[in-house]
């Protein structure tokens, strides 16, 4: 049943009525003890919940802080593997290199020169020129080939797609992960103009929208 | 409890029996928080049934009858202060979200909230709900007038059977509500 139907039928509260100044006054006095009372609890609880935000706030800033530090390992270790997957490009190249010419000194120029000279001396003497001769070719060689892995970029561009990839994994790229993608193309020397591209390029690949307020905000900086 | 069944019980006592009445039930109750009550403050619930029980005894109006009174008065009072959970279809589905929904919403704010808990169901292609309440602070009056609250607010003709299953020191009632057509 409704409360207001319920005092209707109940009498007994209006023949105590007492409505002389005194006792109302009284009666606002006590009331407004109690309004007071009740703003104090609620202050109180105010200043403990924002003491306990606070407090919240500062873990997870630490925890950020923590978060940050593991990411700066992670770009380190990062650009240590691209350096260290060059280099062995690299040295394959080198060895390639040595090989070819190795494969034409001995069999192209060297049976040309043991038909044409007949001296023993005069052939050592000639192969150890034809030798040393090679040797800053194939230096010239595998730093050009070596140069041109670099240059082309394609092992940092792999790495950075790896990364964007991961980063967009679950659709959104976060404070973080932009951080990290900034740092680290710049760690694998790539410009903000490539790293767009790359972006745009696995963004597409993927079928997101991508993080385009990251993209403007980046267009908008240069 | 928390503190906003109270203040809205102090605000209901007062605009219905006026502020003399509050005055007076404060006054003959033994209350440790002095009757001065904030929404976001915790209080113990037997100061609300030492209320309850001095206002029974000042308008002769049975102790059950009020509390059922005041728990149709708070669904109102809750519908206004928080609407954003009362956009369900019809009142069966209200009621069944109030454990895994409101509660938990509730909790997010106040850890520390000592709610009851329900477990529903709707069955009968939803034109029966069992209801049952189980809480260590026996209220379930306050359950049933807001659960009549509920169904007015809904325009329905709803027909509410319940059964005591209290074994221990909690109080576990079953409400089997009927949707009449």
């Amino acid at each position: 049943m409704d409360i207001f139907e319920l005092a209707k039928q109940a009498q007994k509260q209006n023949s105590a009525t007492d409505d002389s100044p005194k006792a109302v006054i009284a009666r606002l006095e006590r009331k407004l003890e109690r309004e007071k009372q009740a703003r104090l609890t609620a202050e109180q609880t105010i200043e403990e919940s924002s003491r306990r935000l606070y407090m919240a706030n500062q873990a997870l800033d630490a925890s950020n802080n923590q978060l940050e530090g593991t990411v700066l390992e992670l770009n380190d270790t990062m650009s240590r593997l691209t350096s260290a997957e060059v280099k062995r490009q690299a040295t394959t190249a080198t060895l390639v290199v040595a090989l070819v010419l190795f494969i034409i000194s001995e069999f192209a120029i060297e049976p040309e020169l043991e038909k044409s000279i007949s001296n023993t001396l005069v052939l050592q003497v000639a192969k150890v020129g034809i030798f040393s001769l090679l040797i800053p070719f194939e230096i010239i060689a595998s730093r050009i080939i070596e140069s041109g892995l670099t240059e082309s970029g394609e092992i940092s561009h792999m790495m950075y797609r790896n990364l964007l990839e991961s980063a967009y994994d679950d659709g959104i790229i976060t404070d973080m992960e932009r951080n990290l993608l900034k740092s680290s193309a710049a760690q694998f020397g790539i410009s903000d103009q490539v790293a767009r591209r790359l972006e745009a390029e696995v963004v597409q690949a993927m079928g997101l929208d991508g993080d385009e307020q990251a993209l403007l905000n980046g267009e908008s900086e240069e | 409890m928390k503190g906003i069944v109270f203040r809205e019980f102090i605000d209901m006592v007062e605009a219905t029996f006026g502020d003399e009445m509050v005055d007076t039930i404060i006054s003959s109750c033994d209350l440790e928080s002095g009757g001065a009550y904030s929404a976001v403050g915790t209080y113990d619930h037997t100061e609300l049934v030492q209320m309850v029980v001095a206002l029974s005894g000042q308008t002769d109006i049975e102790v059950p009858a009020l509390v059922e009174a005041f728990g149709n008065y708070l669904f109102g009072r809750f519908l206004a202060l928080f609407p954003v959970f009362f956009n369900h279809e019809t009142s069966f589905e209200f009621l069944n979200s109030i454990h895994d929904v409101v509660h938990v919403e509730v909790l997010k704010l106040y850890p520390d909230a000592g709610l009851p808990s329900f477990n529903s169901s709707i069955s009968d292609g939803g034109k029966t709900l069992h209801f049952e309440y189980h809480s260590a602070r026996h209220f379930a009056d306050l359950a049933v007038g807001l659960m009549k609250g509920a169904f007015a607010h809904w325009g329905e003709d709803v027909s509410i059977d319940i059964e005591d299953r209290t074994t221990g020191d909690d109080q576990v009632v079953m409400f089997t509500c009927t949707l009449n057509d």
